[in-house]
């Protein structure tokens, strides 16, 4: 079923069955956020199941009452972890843990191979061993679980394991950050587009937890329910901002090299206007990550009664993006290559030159690109609200740093928006069918 | 035909995926140990060795204990086209090991007691032993029985065959241990039943306060 995407293919089928999602998404994946990545943009923008589209038919949208995402699966075992390329699902539990007193390597394999056991089944929707309540493991409803590696936890196989780049990082000036949430051994990224499962699947890898490490913290995201929308639209953060637009294609070469590190291979391979980003940036990790990725978790919090006080051409100025179609201030559609350079008819730039997406891309070369995964999180009305900006790229020095020291030094969006939380994870690769993950951090 | 779309998708990622997880793992694992119980244990007959790899447990799993006494469970299974006896388990580190069932009380209680002849687990069927129903019940531990750790024990059947299987340990709070009248003190189940939702809830309050504590 990979039809190929075009307008009328996507229109004229309105029905579920007619919708390929991974269709559309390769398509989206094979052009990054380039020119390609625009026509993708423009098919996913008339999918099918919006009341927009549903309208224009002539249809009435409906309802899904088959529950057709339950059973979906996302592999667990393999070489890379999923939950990283893995299209981003509807909600996110971030834990992290810190190792008890005590804990030595014995014990870290322990807890691996537990926590293994559990996510290995739980993401195939079947119960782990001793499920108290195994009912709740079904409908998987694409559950992954994602490990990541703090310096503690790979400093047990040894130190000279721990890359250098694994610590906080360096502090900025727009930082307020709380220490309890800058802390932890073991971060565990569960995600799923079922809530009650996603809460399953965390007690039960918090019950096997217990014996080896304190929670340090924790948070839940969220983004647009399964089924509201359609997949691989980029999602909005509680601003109303689409947030992700110039992220690669998930499966397209700019996500090979600027995620995991390393070049597919492909001949001709296809880029985003940003250009070729490098094939070496992953050449920098151990052996014991090949097949890995690193990942900087910002906790963002988000100021939603300030942001109030600005109009609709003042959040726009302050991002560069207008808010309804997310197009650049210079263009039409949302994935439209922002030009820096456009002038209106004063003469100014069309796109300010202090808007946050001109300090996070102009003039910065194709290797300082990130893959962000986030998720909204707010604690009721009136609490806390923000964002989970989960970071993924070969390398932090080069791709990630450089954006978040032009951020912090000007952006208009700082004004809005506070880091609160900050840490750095290993992610190391994926985990064989008798083994467990961090087997060749462990016992390589 | 949306799960081959899934798959499709996510080629970079995908590999085989073992869709039985832990469960499988450990039939694995037990199927193995079997084999190494075989030739280590038995050596008597090349029949014994056909016997033991005509059990096996699937999903094996004990509760992890400091000392006292825990519990193991699983999937017993007999690949065999004969009924198998079992009636008896031995484990190393433990004083003793007894095959139990429970009966329910009618009140949501239950008592566990040691089988009198073991199990009769039929031709090309399993037994489940599991807490709250029969289960292989060790007592006396002489050495912990940590979480994560595998621990193998001998499954002996009435024709004196013997199995080995590996079970691996899970911090379970569960499975509380109650015998019926006569046979040993030991708290109620449905105190454990109370107990055990208690602290479900409290883990739910402290979620709540570390969201709200920002």
């Amino acid at each position: 079923m990979r039809t190929p995407i075009t307008e009328t293919t996507v229109t004229t089928e309105p029905s579920r069955a007619g919708f390929s999602r991974r269709g559309l998404l390769t398509s989206a994946a094979a052009g990054g956020a380039g020119i390609v990545g625009a026509t993708a943009g423009f098919a996913l923008g008339r999918g099918p199941g919006s009341e927009a589209t549903a309208a224009r038919e002539g249809g009435q949208p409906r309802r899904d009452l088959d529950g057709a995402n339950g059973p979906q699966t996302e592999p667990f075992y393999g070489t890379r972890q999923s939950g990283v390329e893995t299209p981003a699902q509807a909600y996110a539990h971030f834990i992290a843990f810190t190792l008890k007193p005590g804990i030595k390597v014995a014990e870290a394999v322990r807890w691996l191979r537990l926590l293994t056991a559990d996510a290995a089944a739980l993401t195939q929707g079947q119960a782990p061993l001793a499920d108290s309540e195994s009912e709740l493991a079904v409908d998987p409803a694409r559950l992954t679980v994602t490990f990541g590696f703090g310096s503690n936890l790979v400093a047990l196989a040894g130190k000279k394991h721990v890359p250098d780049w694994l610590k906080p990082l360096e502090a900025f000036s727009i930082d307020r950050l709380d220490k309890d949430r800058c802390r932890g051994d073991l971060l565990l990224q569960i995600c799923g587009d079922d809530p009650l499962t996603l809460a399953h699947a965390r007690r039960m890898l918090f019950k096997d937890s217990r014996s080896f490490a304190e929670v340090a913290w924790q948070r839940d995201g969220f983004r647009r329910a399964y089924g509201s929308t359609g997949e691989g639209k980029t999602q909005r953060n509680l601003f109303g901002q689409l947030d992700g637009t110039a992220n690669p294609g998930p499966g397209s070469e700019d996500f090979a090299r600027i995620i995991w590190g390393r070049g597919t291979e492909t001949a001709d391979p296809v880029f985003s206007a940003r250009g070729a980003p490098p094939a070496d940036l992953g050449a920098h990790l151990p052996s014991w990550m090949r097949g890995g990725t690193t990942l900087v978790l910002r906790d963002i919090a988000m100021n939603l009664d300030t942001w109030d006080h600005a109009d609709r051409p003042a959040r726009e100025f302050s991002v560069g993006r207008t808010m309804d179609t997310g197009a650049p201030l210079s263009g039409e559609d949302e994935f439209d290559v922002p030009d820096f350079t456009a002038v209106d008819e004063r003469g100014l730039t069309k796109i300010s030159k202090v808007a946050h997406i001109a300090r996070a891309r102009d003039g910065l070369g194709p290797e300082v690109q990130i893959h962000r995964r986030t998720f909204n999180y707010e604690t009721g009305a009136g609490g806390d609200s923000g964002l989970l900006f989960a970071s993924f790229q070969a390398d932090i020095e080069r791709q990630f740093l450089p954006i978040q020291r032009r951020l912090a030094e000007v952006d208009l969006l700082n004004e809005w928006t506070t880091p609160i939380g900050s840490t750095v994870w290993a992610i190391p690769p994926g985990a064989t069918e008798d083994g467990f993950v961090g087997q060749e951090l462990f016992e390589g | 035909m949306r799960k081959n779309i899934t798959l499709a998708l996510a080629l970079p990622i995908a590999v085989t995926i073992g869709l039985a997880g832990c469960g499988q793992d450990d039939s694995k694992a037990a199927g193995s140990a079997q084999t190494e119980g075989d030739s280590s244990a038995s050596a008597d007959s090349s029949e014994s060795r056909v016997d033991a790899e005509a059990l096996s447990l699937e999903g094996a799993w004990v509760k992890a204990a400091d000392d006292g006494m825990t519990a193991v469970f699983g999937e017993l299974h007999n690949n065999t086209d004969h009924d198998i006896n079992l009636v008896e388990a031995k484990y190393a580190d433990a004083k003793m090991v007894e095959l139990h069932e429970t009966e329910g009380d009618g009140s949501g209680g239950m008592s566990m007691q040691e089988k009198e002849g073991g199990f009769t687990i039929p031709a090309g069927e399993s037994l489940h032993f599991e807490p709250g129903g029969d289960h292989i019940m060790i007592m006396g531990l002489e050495k912990a029985i940590k979480p994560g750790e595998k621990i193998s024990l001998d499954l002996v059947t009435a024709d004196d065959e013997t199995v080995e299987v590996t079970a691996v340990a899970k911090e379970y709070s569960g499975a509380q241990e109650d015998y019926a009248p006569g046979e040993a003190e030991g708290s109620s189940d449905d105190h454990a039943e109370h107990d055990d939702h208690g602290e479900h809830e409290d883990h739910e309050d402290s979620d709540h306060g570390d969201h709200g504590d920002h």
